[in-house]
């Protein structure tokens, strides 16, 4: 019995003296696909080669950026996952650590350093129109080829677009803008043209990923405003899943990262960072989330890198928003997407 | 409540005037310290927090920024968009609430009139959905109002003209959904009354020859009318401040003021007029629930004579 108590303490003493060698950082990333490649191929390694604990927070980019504007001044995330627009905001809220290993910022594409080296890429993708490729062959419908087809009659009630609340969102307004005349600066036409042909059209406005993929999978909605990287998750995931970039242009969409700044595991965070944009896993990215790789010494085999953006030049067949006007007016164009979009 | 209770129990009913000055403050005071710092510290402190922070500024570069105005306030007075959501919380709020009296209290009395046996079982049917979480209950009444929806395809097979219906992200999927979640409530509240409600009387009516709808009209219903109002009262204010079943079942079309304060909180991150909003929202309930006790409930009860 005495031996027992022993050895039953001493692996009590044990097992505490290693979890408070263990250190914890917390990541604030995307949910649904993105966290799956996150908990199964990223995470586990970097634990491993670093003897700590990640805890991962599921949010959208505005989610995540309210959580850190609430922790000002007390920070417990380490490490934020955003779309590109949300991190310029918070690159200049004064939220991200300049990234510290050089060596990482050089290996990327320089489109992928934002903010003079403030977050880096994490991901190419592109906002497009997704499609139910199985209902549109047996309705005889078009396939979709232009933005303008969110105004198609045949469509009406069957159309998705996540809010303003998401990126995909504001390049739908952005998109409109440009084709009906109008710019980033200008947005009216493009808030005209939803209101009057879009709006009827569009059954509910979907932010949340998983939302968005149960009304395709129920039937519910046949077209969406959506991301490369969660249409090809769906293609994965065995659903007829149709993917294009409208003749206009589809949309450059990059997942960025930073360490936020006051974080309780500096040291940590900034490895995270570099480990987020190393080579191999951008390319689990790739291959399973469909995004393509920033690090311009990641390798993909031919049959991944034909499902995704790969390489510089086909970046350039995008299209880049102009960030720097939308992201000052963008509570004015989430006021007007309230009041004469969403409604 | 929790400083009445012990003031009832434990004031020496036969004390002199003289003592019972000197004693009946401290005690019940003392005794209901810790529900009082409970409260002040876990709902005083941060409503006034809140109803603080509805007096600042914000800017998104810079974030918060400190001072007292009331520019939040006129700002939401001018806002087509809010006085729209505010309408649609109290409309629904009060569709709602009628629903659930109109359903609860006959479900209750049913019950009441079961085999003792049957009682448990059919109420913890009734009650069972409390066990649930909202957000899956309401995930349920998705899959069943959509297009392709059973409820649709029912529909369709029973050759219903006009089917399908789109009901989901509509106002009637919403009421639907908040009853639901509801009706257990009135149920619980009017059951409490019943089990009060002394079986010689329901005798006395019979023998006095009251028909089984005069009995329930006269005798019962003026005896569980505390616990209708209180029950009505309740499902209120929870509709009134529901927010997964509007977001879900009403998409972000149909905003209510609670699914407002949550865009405000969480996406465009302007707390102070976030703030401001759930400030409105609180004094509009409160105001409703005050007006409620003070038209309906206390004439009500004191027709009854049981106030």
């Amino acid at each position: 019995m005495k031996r027992l108590l022993l050895a039953a303490t001493s692996m009590l003493a044990l097992a505490t003296g290693q979890a408070m060698a263990q250190q914890r950082l917390v990541v604030a990333a995307y949910g649904g696909s993105y966290e799956k490649v996150m908990r199964e191929q990223v995470i586990p390694p970097f634990e491993r080669a670093n003897n700590v604990r990640v805890d991962y927070l599921t949010g959208n980019s505005t989610d995540t950026l309210a959580k850190v504007q609430a922790q000002k001044g007390n920070q417990q995330i380490g490490v934020i996952v955003v779309d590109d627009g949300p991190m310029f905001q918070a690159i200049g809220l004064g939220f991200c650590q300049k990234v510290t290993d050089r060596a990482a910022v050089d290996a990327l594409y320089p489109i992928a350093v934002l903010g003079d080296g403030a977050a880096l890429g994490t991901g190419f993708g592109y906002t497009g129109l997704a499609y139910n490729e199985k209902l549109f062959r047996e309705r005889n419908l078009p396939v979709p080829t232009s933005w303008n087809d969110l105004t198609r009659a045949d469509l009406k009630g069957r159309i998705s677009i996540p809010g303003i609340d998401n990126t995909y969102g504001v390049h739908t307004v952005a998109m409109m803008a440009r084709i009906n005349g109008g710019s980033e600066r200008e947005p009216g036409p493009g808030f005209r043209a939803m209101r009057e042909k879009v709006n009827p059209n569009v059954l509910a406005y979907e932010s949340s990923p998983g939302k968005m993929s149960e009304m395709f999978t129920s039937g519910e909605i046949w077209m969406a405003v959506w991301g490369s990287s969660r249409a090809r998750a769906m293609q994965v995931a065995g659903f007829p899943m149709g993917f294009v970039a409208p003749k206009e242009g589809g949309v450059a969409l990059m997942t960025a990262t930073c360490a936020v700044e006051g974080n309780p595991a500096p040291e940590l965070a900034q490895k995270f960072v570099a480990h987020l944009v190393s080579p191999d896993v951008q390319a689990a990215f790739s291959k399973e989330y469909g995004s393509g790789p920033t690090n311009r010494n990641t390798q993909l085999p031919p049959e991944v890198a034909q499902h995704v953006i790969y390489g510089e030049e086909q970046v350039k067949t995008l299209i880049g928003l102009d960030w720097s006007v939308i992201n000052p007016a963008r509570q004015e164009w989430t006021r007007r997407w309230q009041r004469e979009v969403e409604r | 409540m929790s400083a009445a209770l012990p003031r009832e129990a434990l004031a020496p009913p036969a004390a002199t005037p003289a003592r019972r000055a000197r004693f009946r403050l401290p005690a019940p005071f003392l005794l209901s310290l810790p529900a009082l710092l409970a409260l002040g510290g876990a709902l005083l402190l941060p409503l006034l927090g809140v109803a603080m922070l509805s007096f600042q500024g914000f800017d998104f570069d810079t974030g918060i920024t400190p001072g007292w105005s009331l520019a939040n306030y006129a700002e939401l007075a001018r806002d087509s968009l809010f006085h729209e959501a505010l309408a649609r919380t109290f409309r629904i709020a009060l569709i709602v609430t009628a629903l659930c009296v109109l359903l609860g209290v006959p479900e209750a009395w049913i019950i009441h009139r079961m085999a003792p046996r049957w009682r448990g079982l059919m109420l913890l049917v009734v009650v069972g959905p409390l066990l649930v979480s909202v957000v899956v209950r309401t995930f349920g009444w998705m899959v069943l109002l959509g297009t392709n929806g059973l409820l649709n395809q029912a529909m369709l097979a029973l050759g219903i003209p006009g089917a399908p219906f789109r009901m989901m992200f509509t106002e009637f999927a919403l009421i639907l959904g908040l009853v639901h979640v509801m009706v257990p409530l009135v149920v619980l509240s009017v059951w409490a009354s019943l089990g009060r409600l002394d079986p010689a009387l329901l005798r006395a009516a019979e023998s006095l020859g009251a028909s089984k709808a005069a009995t329930f009209r006269r005798v019962v219903l003026p005896n569980i009318m505390p616990g209708v109002l209180g029950g009505a009262l309740m499902v209120f204010c929870l509709s009134a401040s529901a927010f997964a079943t509007p977001a879900m079942l009403g998409g972000k079309r149909l905003k209510v003021v609670a699914s407002m304060t949550y865009t405000e909180f969480l996406n465009t991150l302007n707390w102070p007029l976030g703030a401001a909003i759930a400030v409105l929202l609180l004094l509009a309930i409160l105001a409703a629930t005050l007006l409620w006790t003070r038209l309906v409930e206390r004439p009500a009860l004191r027709r009854l004579g049981a106030a």
